[in-house]
Parts: C-alpha cells; sequence; structure tokens
C-alpha cells in the first residue's frame, strides 16, 4: 500500500495542490491510437437499373488502407440506412462503431449525385453531411472525394483519396523489346490508363503543380529527352535534346520553371530551365554527379543527390544564395529525395547494410527513421498531404508498388497486373 | 563450480538441459541483455532478442521489478564485460537473425517457457490488457480504500487521489489521439457523473483548436462510459470530488 501511495504521489500532490480550486482536473497525456472504428453503410441507390459503382464500397477501401480506421464489415451490420431517421445509434454502438457513414446515389442525365451524412455513433449526433456531383464515369473519384472529408473531419489532416498516381510499367518480351507504358491510375491503383507506350524506356514520369501536367524522360528517338504532356488534352511538347544524360524533370511549386539534369557541360549537373522563354540556367558545377533534384514546397530551394563527398548523400542548394549545404549524413547512401508538403518530413532511399530502404528524415529533429524492411526499395514518392509514401519494391523477382505511413505504421501493396511496375509519382491535389 | 562454469566461458549446450543451471543461464542472459542494452556499441545486438512488446502497456505494480533487481545486479557487471568484447562484432556485422551463437541462441527458447509463467501471461490483446491494468489498479484502489478506511492513516485526499488515478488510468487506455494531434495540444474537459460511476455529461470547456482532437478526448470518455470502482467511495467523498471534475487532455507522448 505504501508503494502504491508513493506511485500516485504526484497525482496526490496535484490533487492536494488542486484543493485550493474548486474542481479536480485529471491530466492526460498518453494515449494509445487505435484505429477508429467506422461503418461505411452501402449507399442507397436511386436510379433505373443497377448501381453504376459501390461508391461506399470505394470509400470504406480508402479509409482502411489509411491505417487511421477499421472499417466494420458489411456483414457485422445490424441494418443498412440511408436515412438519418433510419440510423439506431444503440445497433452501431453494440458493434463499437464510433462513426457511421450513409449515404444516397442517383442519377440525372450523366451526372451522379452523392449525399452522405456522417454520424458520431458516441455522441448519437451528424458530425457532416455534404454532396458530391459529377459525371457517371468519375463514380470512384466521387467515392474519393467523400473519403477524403471524412478523413479530414476526423483526423483534422486533408485526405489524399481524390488524387492520381503515375507509374511506368514494364512488360518483358522475351526475344523481343520490353514494352514500356506510362499509366495514370487512382490513389488505390485502380481504372489504370496507359499515357504512353513505347519500345524504348520511359523514366522519371513527375506531376506539373495543378496536376493538369505531366513531364517524363523517354527514349523514343533512342536518346533521353524530357516531354512534357497535357492530361486533358494529350499533347506533348519535347522540352530537351541535349547530348547525354536528359533526366529528372521536376517541376516548381510555382509551375513557370523545371529542374532537370542534363550532363551537356561534362558530367551530370542541375539545371532550370524557364518554361516560357525555354532558357536554361546552371545550378550546380561540380565534377561529381549531381542528379535527382526536387524542390523544397517554398520554391527557394532544391534538394538534390550528389556524390561529391565521396558516396550519394543529400545536399540542399538555396537559390537565393547559391549556397549548398549537406543535408543528410547518417549512412553511407541516401538519394532520390522527395520532400512533402509542410517542408519537414523528407522521404529517400537510405541503405542500410546491403539493403536499400525507404526513410523518412525529419529536417526539424534531424532524425532519420527507417520506414520499410523490404531489401530493394526505390523511388518514393509522397502524398500531398504527406501521410503516406508510395515505393517501388521487389516482390517474387517482380517490381510492385506499395506504400508506407509516414510513420511506419501502415504498409500495403498496390495492384498491379503484370510486368514489372516501377517509378510511381503521387500527384498534387488535383484541381477539378 | 556452477558460477565458474557459467561466468568464465559460453555456455556449454548441454547445460541447458539441467532446470538449475538453465535458470542460471537465464539469468544471466536477461541480466546481459538489460546491461547490454545501456552500452552504446552494443545496439545491434540487443535489437536481435525479441523483447516482449506487450510489457509497454502493461501497468504493473513496481514491487515486481523491485525484487529481482538487487540480486543480480553486482553479478551483472564483471559477466556482461567478457562477452562483450567478444561477441558484438560477428553478431553486428553479418546478417542479424541466422548468425546468432549457438550459446545463445539454445537456452533461450526451451528456458523462456519454463521461467516466464511466473510473472507474465502469454499474448494478450491491447484490451486485454487495458482491463488487465484496470482490473489490477481498481483491486489496489479498493484494498487501499479498505484499508483507509480501517487504519484511518489515509486521508480523504489520497483516497480520492486513488480514484483519480484510476479514471486517468482508464481514460488514457480509451483515447485514440488523430494523426493531427501534437503534442502540448490542449483540450480542457468537464465530466459529471452519479454516484453509479456512470458518466452522464461531456463538455468541452477549452476547445484546443482542433476538433478532431476534441473529439478524440470525447470520444475517449464516453467509450470509458463509467467508472464503477467509485461505488466503493463514501458518498461525501464522491459529491465532493466525482460529481463534477474536470479532464485536462495535453498529450506528451507523440512524435512531434
Amino acid at each position: 500500500m505504501k508503494r502504491l501511495v508513493v506511485a500516485l504521489l504526484p497525482v496526490v500532490l496535484l490533487f492536494g495542490a488542486l484543493q485550493a480550486r474548486a474542481e479536480l482536473t485529471i491530466e492526460i497525456t498518453q494515449g494509445v491510437d487505435n484505429p477508429t472504428a467506422i461503418a461505411v453503410v452501402p449507399f442507397a441507390w436511386a436510379g433505373p437499373g443497377p448501381a453504376p459503382e459501390d461508391v461506399a464500397f470505394v470509400v470504406d477501401g480508402d479509409l482502411a488502407r489509411s491505417g487511421q480506421f477499421a472499417p466494420v464489415a458489411r456483414s457485422d451490420m445490424l441494418g443498412l440506412p440511408s436515412t438519418e431517421a433510419e440510423v439506431f445509434y444503440r445497433d452501431w454502438r453494440a458493434i463499437e462503431a464510433e462513426y457511421i457513414l450513409i449515404g444516397r446515389v442517383s442519377a440525372s442525365g450523366q451526372d451522379l449525385r452523392v449525399e452522405y451524412e456522417l454520424f458520431d455513433v458516441l455522441r448519437q449526433t451528424r458530425v457532416h453531411s455534404g454532396v458530391e456531383t459529377g459525371p457517371i464515369s468519375e463514380a470512384r473519384m466521387h467515392g474519393h472525394r467523400v473519403a477524403d472529408v471524412v478523413y479530414e473531419k476526423l483526423t483534422g489532416i486533408p485526405g489524399a483519396f481524390a488524387t492520381r498516381l503515375l507509374y511506368v510499367s514494364v512488360t518483358r518480351n522475351p526475344g523481343g523489346k520490353d514494352y514500356y507504358r506510362l499509366t495514370l491510375a487512382d490513389s488505390d491503383g485502380a481504372r489504370p490508363i496507359v499515357l504512353l507506350e513505347s519500345r524504348e524506356p520511359v523514366l522519371a514520369p513527375s506531376w506539373s503543380p495543378d496536376g493538369r501536367q505531366i513531364a517524363y524522360v523517354s527514349f523514343e528517338t533512342s536518346r533521353p529527352a524530357i516531354y512534357r504532356q497535357d492530361l486533358a488534352t494529350g499533347q506533348r511538347e519535347q522540352l530537351t535534346n541535349f547530348k547525354g544524360l536528359n533526366g529528372s524533370p521536376a517541376w516548381s511549386p510555382d509551375g513557370n520553371s523545371m529542374a532537370m539534369v542534363l550532363s551537356k557541360d561534362g558530367s551530370p549537373d542541375i539545371y532550370l530551365m524557364n518554361l516560357a522563354t525555354k532558357q536554361l540556367t546552371r545550378i550546380t558545377r561540380h565534377y561529381a554527379i549531381d542528379t535527382e533534384p526536387t524542390w523544397m514546397p517554398d520554391g527557394n530551394s532544391l534538394m538534390f543527390t550528389s556524390d561529391r563527398g565521396g558516396r550519394p548523400q543529400i545536399y540542399r542548394y538555396d537559390l537565393r544564395t547559391g549556397a549548398t549545404e549537406r543535408v543528410t549524413y547518417e549512412g553511407s547512401y541516401n538519394a532520390r529525395a522527395r520532400i512533402a508538403q509542410d517542408g519537414r518530413n523528407v522521404v529517400l532511399v537510405h541503405r542500410q547494410g546491403s539493403d536499400y530502404h525507404i526513410a523518412l528524415l525529419d529536417l526539424v529533429t534531424n532524425r532519420l527513421h527507417v520506414l520499410t524492411s523490404t531489401e530493394l526499395d526505390e523511388s518514393p514518392s509522397i502524398a500531398p498531404n504527406g501521410s503516406m509514401v508510395l515505393y517501388a519494391t521487389k516482390s517474387a523477382g517482380r517490381g510492385i508498388l506499395a506504400a508506407v505511413s509516414v510513420d511506419g505504421g501502415v504498409k500495403f501493396r498496390l495492384p498491379s497486373r503484370e510486368g514489372d511496375v516501377r517509378e510511381p509519382a503521387w500527384s498534387p491535389y488535383m484541381s477539378r | 563450480m556452477n558460477a565458474e562454469s557459467v561466468y568464465g566461458k559460453p555456455v556449454a549446450p548441454r547445460i541447458v538441459l539441467r532446470p538449475a543451471l538453465a535458470t542460471v543461464v537465464l539469468h544471466a542472459l536477461l541480466i546481459y541483455v538489460l546491461t547490454a542494452n545501456f552500452g552504446t556499441a552494443e545496439r545491434e545486438v540487443v535489437r536481435v532478442k525479441p523483447t516482449p512488446k506487450a510489457v509497454n502497456a502493461r501497468l504493473v505494480d513496481i514491487s515486481e521489478f523491485q525484487k529481482p533487481k538487487p540480486q543480480p545486479k553486482p553479478k551483472a557487471k564483471p559477466k556482461s564485460k567478457p562477452k562483450a568484447s567478444t561477441k558484438p562484432k560477428p553478431v553486428a556485422k553479418p546478417k542479424p537473425k541466422p548468425q546468432k551463437p549457438v550459446a545463445q541462441a539454445k537456452p533461450k527458447p526451451k528456458a523462456q517457457p519454463k521461467a516466464e509463467p511466473k510473472e507474465t501471461a502469454p499474448r494478450i490483446t491491447e484490451e486485454e490488457l487495458a482491463a488487465i491494468a484496470r482490473a489490477d489498479l481498481a483491486r489496489a484502489v479498493a484494498e487501499e480504500a479498505a484499508e483507509a478506511v480501517e487504519a484511518a492513516t489515509a486521508t480523504a485526499d489520497e483516497m480520492a487521489a486513488s480514484y483519480a488515478a484510476l479514471i486517468q488510468q482508464t481514460v488514457i487506455n480509451y483515447w485514440s489521439r488523430p494523426p493531427s494531434a501534437r503534442n502540448g495540444m490542449e483540450a480542457l474537459l468537464a465530466i459529471q457523473l452519479i454516484p453509479t460511476g456512470e458518466v452522464v455529461s461531456v463538455s468541452v470547456l477549452k476547445s484546443s483548436g482542433n476538433s478532431a482532437f476534441d473529439r478524440s478526448a470525447i470520444n475517449a470518455v464516453e467509450k470509458a462510459g463509467s467508472f464503477p470502482e467509485l461505488q466503493n467511495l463514501p458518498s461525501g467523498e464522491f459529491e465532493k470530488t466525482f460529481r463534477r471534475f474536470r479532464l485536462l487532455f495535453r498529450p506528451e507522448d507523440l512524435r512531434y
């Protein structure tokens, strides 16, 4: 008993101190952080024939993949309400759902209308209600948008489900040339659309900051060249055709210029191209290899990989002062950085022993957290809300895409049909 | 003789078969693990061993730790040093898992199941742990309350503090913070109970400014639902302290 008293002494003291005041205040400074249980009830369909898409299923999948939510299985639901009047909180509390999402989907002409309502089961109140409308062909995107809103309401962070992924898939062709396909897909890997098919390598896809255009390197003229392409019109423009390396295009946050790697003047160096005038500015000038440029979100500096110190490490170039500083010190290999929108978290490829992992560098604490445990992880790309990192890895000898949360706690793989998948690029928030 | 063979040289495999020696070996290993933990050079070695994760979450009476400690400590130092100088390199450098030295690897699986039942139960889910922690604390609190009445040494304040700690631990076990939560955020809630310990009202006195954070705090209390242990409290105490009280949610254990 004495021990207990000693153990609780701080509480006793706190309590004693509070005696002067009228009410006891108990401090809660720790928690357990389990995923939130949410029931995403199948949305009611009011229209002719079968529903064009199971929108609730898309929402359910998005929330589950985030790792922040533990959706309730449909088979456990004691009812399938689609209006507030049909919601019996007791039923949902019985299956320990903390939140319930219901919705109604209807069609008018070519448009789909998704109405949805989010309820707090414990407090028996409505948290949010909203409507998404748009073309029927974009039904999955409506689901992603609903998931974005729910995610933001319940986590305090904007969702990034209504975004797109770019990646390159390679289909091996024994006895002939391989097929390279530049592919666009939903953030969950569904609905892949081939943007470019080539018998020559396609590399380094990247997004314009408004998500309307993409840039990539294609060897279709048998030499590497940087192209940009408008997603809506499909119109293409060849930006570079220099001798040697033309690689790693990276759009500036203001969309006006593009950082790239050229070796036209000797060793690979970082250059900036003004996209309106096509004028080039040389950024780095070093006999070592400088490559893989990426922008800080404020547009004032660039990070890049350089082996100027003997081993590949990340460096930062300040465009205002022209100063270069080394960023990574932990380990003998850190490369291909991508920076989160908060300007604080940097994801990169980090070598540990003979394995290549995805790691997160916190620029404030300067701590490096290794996020993955697979052996050959590469090409990290961070979601626009900074919550997940997409990367390429190998599974059973095949290139696949996988994702990990920035705290390392959640991991999942994206489905891919065939061939090797590599070089994922997560889009920014898409303007509608 | 036992002591010499164990401390002088690497442990021979046959020793494992003898329970008494196995116990000594296990202790030695435990000491080694504990002490090696503090050495900076040996992180890799230590990481190899699967330390039971559950221990982090379980609320344990301090006495459990206090008893075994004094006896192993003096042994620990001479033991760990010779090992430390020979082992770390071969273990740390090659791939950590397959190449564990035989002497080290063998006793572990065999000895552990024998020794463990005394102290820790096998794998328990988080909820069960929470329940156990809660039950443990409740029992302790109840015992203490009973003693307090008899002995009349414990003051009312101490008793109330015990129940406050119980409420605190219960709410901690139900508090799941959103990813936007940051260390130092503060939400102050006003709680009302009835004498059965049931929560009848939760309201926000001071918002953190982050609605997801506020909601997580409210839900932690709602999920706890009631603190039936408070029924053991004399009604005067209940009225004075727990009819209305406040909960301050201020995370300190987050990464940011």
